[in-house]
């Protein structure tokens, strides 16, 4: 059973909130509460949160963060803002919008790059789209997210429109035992195309709980890119969200980076609904101490003619979990569906732990599938061949680890964002900095 | 160079090499030949540190130096090169990324100034020319996709470029072509030297058409069963080893 108190606590900053804003926002809110209140927080007995620490989620309620948002300068946060690359820019600390260090530029008629409340505010209602992907009537932490709906992005691409600079969302937490609830909305009309950068991070070492949800819905044709990128501190709770919806011709990749957090669960549930659809989506978790990164995938080929390709890749080192836990669903109308998922995980100690569930569930025919799993270490008579060339062990260590995670990096298609993570990556490895120079 | 006496080593519980005697100078070309099983790839796995192996007695020293407590990576460093029977695969690590990183704790150790980059793929061009590897493989992962000749060629070329002491080359030719065989003798001989020496270990005679041995041993059962000078191979050849354990070559391998 979830803790009563937890949920009363929630409630009671609820009616802390009086915001300012249109009726439909305040209805859509109060619903999200009524079914949070029903809900609770899950009970660890539920499988598919069996896995997961909340413990820090069950001690205390974290509070939204109230009134605006204390800012760092530009100077302070320079590298989370990529200044390698040209952007267009949102920034949100806490959930909420920060106008002056978000920066929109030009944009091709037809394309709307805005803040979701910001855009709610202006409407007066609901956009089109928002919580139809998301699994409003049975998920807490949805509703959790209604809620308390924190600022995000809101992005409406009209027909054949591209957006060629990639979309920076920075989500900012400052720590103070804030609960953070972004929400993202993506509408790409037919044949239009943008790639997104969502990024987590924490402008200091305190807890915060973080609590994000991202839909996407994709038209005939169209062509979304995203990335996905947790790398808040050592004391976040995050739950994390994306719900994509894809119709026939179009395609969708993302490449989630998990570096951050204390205990970080990614769940993507991707439905293919027209015909000639592809997906493919990479995964790389790296956790240490005694962090826990749990990944979900439920991928629906529910039409003929679809493809998806799903790898996902962990290393756990020290005391950690990694989690893997990936359906990909063939109904039976889904002829000719091409789907390959693959999990692999490299254990670089003792006393590291991983579960791993990948699962095919196919009832069409005529279908070329595959799934694959594997567990282990780092292979002796590879690092024998190293060291043998003059190598030390730990630097044969760390160029194979390297070597293993650089496949998922190596999927990243914008170059600056390619080589920013693979230098991050080498300094987050255990020994990382023994193999700098040689790459 | 290398002085080994009486090295008995093998796998959990299993002796494989019985008492191995061998005495290498420096400017010396020994070939050891032998049937499948007798211990040759052991022992090269012994002589370049591969912990897989135990060592239950006897000693070996290079250089004047006791070489068994060694890391394997130190003996690299001090000259020591294997190349491998069957070279891994690495994926993810490229040749030229691996190779810099090697040659450069090489030179870090000799006090020399470290290659950049650019000097690096300078030195290693020239080097690939000489065993006319494609230089694309250069950016691909270390033997992932090589073929057979490919991977062989490419352990001849990290040898000319880390530029060994003492090599042990362990059945190079193998999987070679003749044309291949030709380009990695004269690798090999580029590199002999009155400081240098190397250990080749070969099934045919045909390699040491190229690479003239100095001196020929038989290794059967874990032992040095018989020595000689280059001739030896070509008694191996014609009659096949069944004679050994008798002393003198007969008809039957005929
Ligand atoms: N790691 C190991 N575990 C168990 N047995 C081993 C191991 N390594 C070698 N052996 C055994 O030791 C013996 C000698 O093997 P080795 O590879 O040294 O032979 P070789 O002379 O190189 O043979 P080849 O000509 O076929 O290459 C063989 O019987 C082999 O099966
Ligand atoms: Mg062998």
């Amino acid at each position: 059973m979830s803790n009563p108190t937890i949920t009363e606590e929630y409630r009671a900053h609820f009616t802390d909130l009086q915001p300012d804003e249109p009726e439909a926002l305040r209805l859509f809110r109060k619903a999200g509460l009524k079914t949070f209140g029903k809900l609770g927080l899950p009970a660890s007995s539920r499988e598919e949160w069996r896995y997961n620490k909340l413990t820090a989620l069950r001690d205390r309620a974290f509070r939204p963060a109230n009134g605006s948002p204390a800012e760092p300068s530009p100077e302070q946060i320079a590298d989370l803002l990529l200044p390698e690359m040209e952007t267009q820019r949102l920034v949100f600390i806490d959930g909420r919008h920060s106008p002056t260090l978000s920066r929109i530029g030009e944009l091709p008629p037809g394309a709307t790059v805005t803040n979701l409340t910001g855009h709610i505010a202006a409407l007066g209602e609901l956009p089109a789209g928002l919580n139809s992907l998301a699994d409003h009537e049975h998920d807490p932490f949805t509703n959790l997210n209604s809620m308390f709906l924190g600022d995000g992005l809101y992005l409406d691409l009209a027909a054949g429109v591209a957006i060629e600079q990639p979309i920076h969302l920075l989500f900012l937490s400052s720590g103070d035992e804030y609960l953070a609830s972004p929400r993202n909305l993506i509408n790409a009309a037919e044949g239009s195309r943008a790639v997104i950068i969502e990024s987590y991070a924490s402008l200091n070492d305190s807890a915060a709980f973080t609590n994000v949800i991202t839909e996407v819905d994709c038209a005939p044709g169209a062509d979304i890119v995203h990335y996905k990128l947790q790398r808040e501190n050592g004391a976040t709770q995050h739950i994390g969200q994306s719900l994509v919806r894809q119709a026939e011709n179009s395609r969708y990749k993302s490449v989630e980076i998990v570096f951050g957090g204390d205990m970080t669960r990614r769940f993507l549930k991707l439905d293919l609904l027209g015909e000639n659809a592809e997906c493919e989506v990479n995964a790389l978790y790296l956790a240490r101490g005694e962090q826990v990164h749990d990944l979900r995938t439920r991928i629906t080929h529910a039409v003929p003619n679809c493809a998806t390709r799903e790898l996902y890749k962990g290393i756990v080192d020290e005391k950690a979990h990694g989690i893997f836990d990936g359906l990909v669903y063939v109904a039976r109308d889904a002829q000719v569906t091409d789907a390959h998922q693959t999990n692999r995980n490299l254990l670089l100690s003792q006393d590291a732990r991983v579960n791993s569930m990948p699962r095919l569930e196919i009832y069409a025919d005529d279908v070329k599938c595959s799934h694959g799993s594997t567990t282990g270490q780092l292979e002796e008579e590879q690092i024998f061949y190293l060291r043998s060339r003059g190598l030390a062990p730990d630097a044969a260590r760390a160029l194979l680890t390297f070597a293993f995670a650089g496949e998922i990096i190596d999927t990243i298609e914008l170059a600056p964002l390619r080589q920013r993570l693979s230098s991050e990556l080498l300094r987050r490895l255990p020994q990382g900095e023994l193999i700098e120079e040689t790459l | 160079m290398l002085t080994i006496k009486n090295l008995h080593a093998g796998v959990e519980g299993k002796e494989i090499l019985k008492g191995i005697n061998l005495e290498i100078k420096a400017g010396e070309v020994h070939a050891i030949m032998g049937p499948n099983g007798s211990g040759k790839s052991t022992l090269s796995g012994v002589l370049a540190g591969n912990e897989a192996f135990t060592i239950t007695e006897g000693e070996v020293t290079y250089l004047g130096e006791n070489l068994l407590p060694l890391s394997a990576e130190m003996r690299a460093l001090e000259g020591i090169f294997l190349a491998f029977q069957y070279p891994i695969e690495i994926p993810g690590v490229s040749n030229a990324h691996f190779l810099r990183a090697a040659l450069n704790a090489r030179r870090r150790h000799r006090d020399e100034p470290e290659l950049d980059a650019f000097d690096f793929q300078e030195l290693a061009k020239k080097k690939m020319e000489l065993f006319e590897l494609n230089p694309a493989l250069m950016d691909r992962s270390l033997n992932v996709g090589f073929s057979g000749g490919e991977k062989k060629r490419n352990e001849g070329f990290q040898m000319a470029l880390l530029e060994p002491t003492l090599a042990v080359m362990d059945e190079t030719d193998s999987g070679l072509d003749i044309d291949a065989l030709k380009i990695v003798a004269q690798g090999v001989n580029s590199l002999r030297s009155p400081e240098r020496a190397a250990l080749v270990i070969t099934h045919y005679q045909r390699l040491l058409d190229y690479i003239v041995p100095d001196f020929v041993h038989v290794l059967a059962d874990g032992r040095i069963v018989k020595s000689g000078g280059k001739e030896l191979a070509l008694e191996l050849e014609k009659s096949g080893y069944a004679w050994i354990n008798r002393g003198t070559p007969g008809e039957e391998g005929v």
